[in-house]
Formats: structure tokens, sequence, C-alpha cells
């Protein structure tokens, strides 16, 4: 294999201690930071335990304060509906992107209660709507969360759809997108150039290559799901695949910066 | 340098690597790319995989016979590459010896595989005797899907101890955290296994096995083409453990119990 130097910028890690009932958590950042360094990822994303778990708002405060001044980590909020009072609304959403440089927000519509996916709330225009206006305003990537166990769990593709048709300018990004989906997922990224999805969980047998092949390698990418999932098995699906050099490199890290120097902050 | 180390350690140059569980052709749930035939050797050539055990998917969820025909022609197309599983339909249990006596006689196959969900024939049909008496008569191995039940597999370890024994998934989807059972029995019997081959793969798990299932009973596995590779290899060669474990897991530990070694 050719040796060419990727920078490994992880878009999907959670941060904070959780039950471990699977997996592990990082309590603080400096644990984070161990993890990185033990899989060579230069940056990563991070989003709050308590904050997709517990509570959004109050969540998301404590991760600003755990990574603060930490250069490698970057937030991104768990977003939700404001009608309900219990988030913030979207005055002050847009006021702590801003201030924190937020990279993106992490929506999670359905949540695992005893073992069952149940939904926390919907993706129907009419109910996020004034979310991603936002996102779409801010070119703001919304990270979907499914809280996908298993690729056979079925998706909302038509949610999907309509999401990325209505608000072109977010990049909406498949969070545990799983091997089982490319009957619906590839028509979707056909039809809209904003869908990406993150390869923590695309274990797909040449999935890398089908879907570089049919939309390039723009729209891949790298995640890991720490510290639940295994960082290992994405590096190496990433690695061990036959794209070039550059479409590597772009899928590690190229296309997150990409996406992340395109947020309008401010404005 | 942080990059040049990671691509150390995924080199898989020096090592041997046989993959335990993979798979032939198409499958009718979604979509799988390439032609799942030829494009196997080429991802194994591509990272570094010696050999592969295959099991026909058309076998599994269709014709037993014709999957097992399409997995004699990969043989004799790539010798030396592919390790052939028979499958026998124990839905019909007159044919179970005349097709397995085909698949070793004629076809060259090595192991045996079972898939009781695929096959919808749960493990306590009867007609599985049939198979054991085979794999044990003839020292073979049996890749299951799933045993359905660790105290079925340690008895049946007990009964047939000239047949090995493998659990497939089980050691790989694991969480790292709850009691498997399986693992005791792959640790107290010389010929039980348990393979890695899954998806979720879970943070830490693999290290957290080694000691519960022991190093000389696990296998690596990749599922494919249902799953990657890559994706796979990853899991064992960044692991954080010995570098004579991580080669026990990836070829050693099957060799010795396909009787290879």
């Amino acid at each position: 294999m050719e040796n060419k130097a990727w920078k490994l910028y992880d878009c999907n890690a959670m941060l904070g201690s959780t039950i471990e009932a699977q997996g592990v958590s990082f309590a603080d950042a400096q644990a984070m930071l161990r993890h990185m360094d033990r899989f060579g990822i230069d940056d990563s994303l991070v989003y709050g335990s308590l904050a997709k778990y517990y509570h959004a708002a109050s969540g998301n405060e404590r991760l600003i304060e755990m990574i603060r001044g930490v250069d490698r980590l970057r937030p991104v909020f768990v977003a939700m509906p404001g009608d309900t009072g219990e988030f913030w609304d979207m005055k002050t959403l847009r006021e702590k992107i801003c201030a924190h440089r937020a990279a993106g927000i992490r929506l999670c519509p359905m949540l695992l209660s005893d073992g069952m996916r149940l939904e926390s709330f919907s993706l129907k225009p009419w109910c996020v709507g004034e979310i991603m206006e936002l996102a779409d305003e801010m070119r703001l990537p919304v990270f979907l969360d499914m809280e996908v166990t298993h690729w056979s769990d079925p998706l909302p593709w038509d949610d999907i759809d309509r999401l990325c048709g209505l608000y072109p300018n977010a990049p909406v990004i498949l969070v545990r997108l799983g091997c089982g989906d490319h009957r619906d997922l590839f028509p979707v990224m056909r039809n809209h150039g904003n869908l990406y999805f993150e390869i923590s969980y695309y274990a797909a047998h040449l999935g890398l290559e089908g879907v570089a092949s049919r939309f390039g390698a723009e729209r891949m990418l790298f995640g890991t799901d720490a510290p639940v999932h295994a960082p290992a098995c994405p590096i190496g699906q990433l690695y061990y695949s036959m794209l070039t050099e550059e479409q590597k490199a772009a899928i590690a890290g190229g296309n997150l910066r990409r996406l992340i120097g395109g947020i309008r902050y401010d404005g | 340098m942080m990059d040049k180390l990671l691509r150390e350690r995924l080199d898989t140059s020096g090592l041997r690597i046989v993959d335990s569980h993979a798979h032939l052709g198409f499958n009718g749930p979604f979509d799988i790319q390439g032609d799942c035939a030829d494009d196997l050797i080429v991802q194994m050539d591509h990272a570094g995989v010696q050999q592969a055990a295959i099991s026909p998917l058309a076998g599994l969820c269709v014709d037993v016979r014709l999957g097992n025909d399409m997995t004699e022609k990969m043989l004799l197309k790539y010798p030396g590459r592919l390790i052939g599983m028979a499958l026998a339909n124990p839905n019909k249990p007159e044919e179970i010896l005349p097709e397995l006596e085909r698949c070793f006689d004629r076809l060259h196959m090595s192991m045996i595989k079972i898939h009781p969900a695929m096959h919808s024939c749960p493990m306590s049909a009867k007609s599985y005797d049939l198979i054991y008496g085979f794999a044990n008569e003839r020292g073979l191995l049996i890749l299951n899907h799933d045993w359905q039940s660790p105290r079925r597999m340690e008895a049946l370890a007990r009964a047939y101890p000239n047949m090995r024994l493998v659990q497939a998934h089980s050691a790989g989807n694991w969480d790292g955290h709850r009691e498997e059972d399986y693992f005791r029995v792959a640790r107290d019997c010389p010929n039980a296994y348990v393979d890695i081959c899954a998806s979720p793969v879970f943070y830490d798990a693999l290290e957290r096995l080694v000691p519960l299932a022991g190093e000389d009973h696990i296998l690596f596995g990749s599922d494919m083409p249902f799953l990657s590779m890559g994706f796979a290899l990853g899991k064992v060669m960044l692991a954080d453990l010995p570098a004579d474990v991580k080669q026990k897991i990836l070829a050693d530990n099957f060799l010795r119990a396909l009787g290879r070694a």
C-alpha cells in the first residue's frame, strides 16, 4: 500500500461518562485525547453523552466546559425542537453555535429504551423545520442519529429525502449507516447532493468503492462512534479499501474539513 | 509521526491470515457491491489475506446442491486460495449424507457450514445428528451461525470429540460486558471455538475477550462479502494484543482446528 499521509478527523465521537452497558466511556477530554492518540486520530468532533441521553441543553453546556481550551476537540450540539421549552430557542442556539464554533448539530429523533428504538420526535418539517432552516442558512452539518444498533434497523428514508430536498444547503450526515441500505441510499444520494454519511458502521463489502464510483468520495466522512464502538474497524475498512490515496485522504478528514470550512458563523 | 505508526500497525506483510468465515455469491435482502466471486480474491490479495473459507449464499437461502456446485467451481478456479464449506439441508434428512459424501469425496470441501436461521431449521431438529456423525467420523470442523445454546454446543463438543465446533458471531458482536457462556465453552472444550465475525463491534471487546475464551480458541472471520474484509481485519490488526496472540487469531487457531497446522 502507498505511504501517503492521512489526517484522520473523527466526525462522530461521544464525550462524557455513561453507564457503559456497551463499550467504554471517556469521562474527560484527556481520556478522549489518549484514545485519539492510540488510534492515530488527529482531531475529533464530539457531542456530549449527557446531552444525548439526559438533557440536551445542559448536556451541551457541560460539553463546552469539558473541551474548553482543547484545540483537537470541536463541539457538536445535540439539538431538538424548541416548542416544549426544554431546549434553547433558535436565537440562543445560533448564538451558542457561533460563540463556541460548533461544527454541527446532532438530531436524535430515536432513542433506545429497554432494547427498543422509540421515536423521541418527528423528522417531519412541521417539527424540525426551524432547526433545519437555521442549519440551511448557516450551512451547518446536521448529524442524523437514528440510534441504529444493527444494519437491519429501518431508516426513515422518506423523511431523509424530504429534509435533504427542503434544506439543500444543510449537509445532512447519516450516523451509523449500515451495510444493508444501498437500495434506498443510492437514489437519495443521487437526488440530493447534500446527503452524506459517516463510515463508523458502514461495513459494506466494496461499499466505499461503490459509493465513490457513483457519487465520488466527497460524501463519506470518517467516523468511529467511539467510545461505544471500535475505531479499529472503520480505520481498517478505509485503509484496506481499493480507493485511491486521494480518495482515502478525503474520507479520512478532507471532506469534513471542507464542510466545517463552509459554515457561516455570525450571519 | 502518528500516521506512520498507524500504517505500520496495519501492515499485514509477513503475517499468515486465513479468513475462517466468508461467503460466496449475492444476497437477496440487500445489495452487495461487486461480483461477490472473483472480487473476493482481489480483496484478499489487496489486504494480504492468503485464504478464505467460503459458504455459498445461494445454498444458504435457496438450493443447497447448487450452492455446493458454485463453491466447487471457485475452488477449482483459485486452487489453494479458498477453503470450501459444505452445506447439507437439515429439512431433508434423506439428502444429508449423500450430499456430504458428494462434497467431501468429489467436490474438495474441507469443512461444514450450518445456518439454522437461513435454513429455517432450529438446532433442536434431529436431522442435525446425521451431520454431527459424519463430521465426527471424518474429523471435520462445523461452523455454525448459531448453536442456539452454549449448553448444546458443550454437550455436542463432548459427545463428538473428533469434531470441531465453531460458534459464529457471538465473539464478534459481544458488547465487552455481558456474560456470554459460549466463551466458557470455547475455553474449556479443546474442540470448541468462537469466531469474531460480526457487526457491530464494541470498543476494547476483543482485548477483553481473549482471557475469557482463550487465545487459542478465537478465530478471525470477516463475513465477506456480507461485510467488508477490511472492517474485520482492522479489528485484529489494531487490537491492543501481543503479536503472537494476533497471529493465532488471524490464522493459526483456524488452521489447527482444520487439521492443517
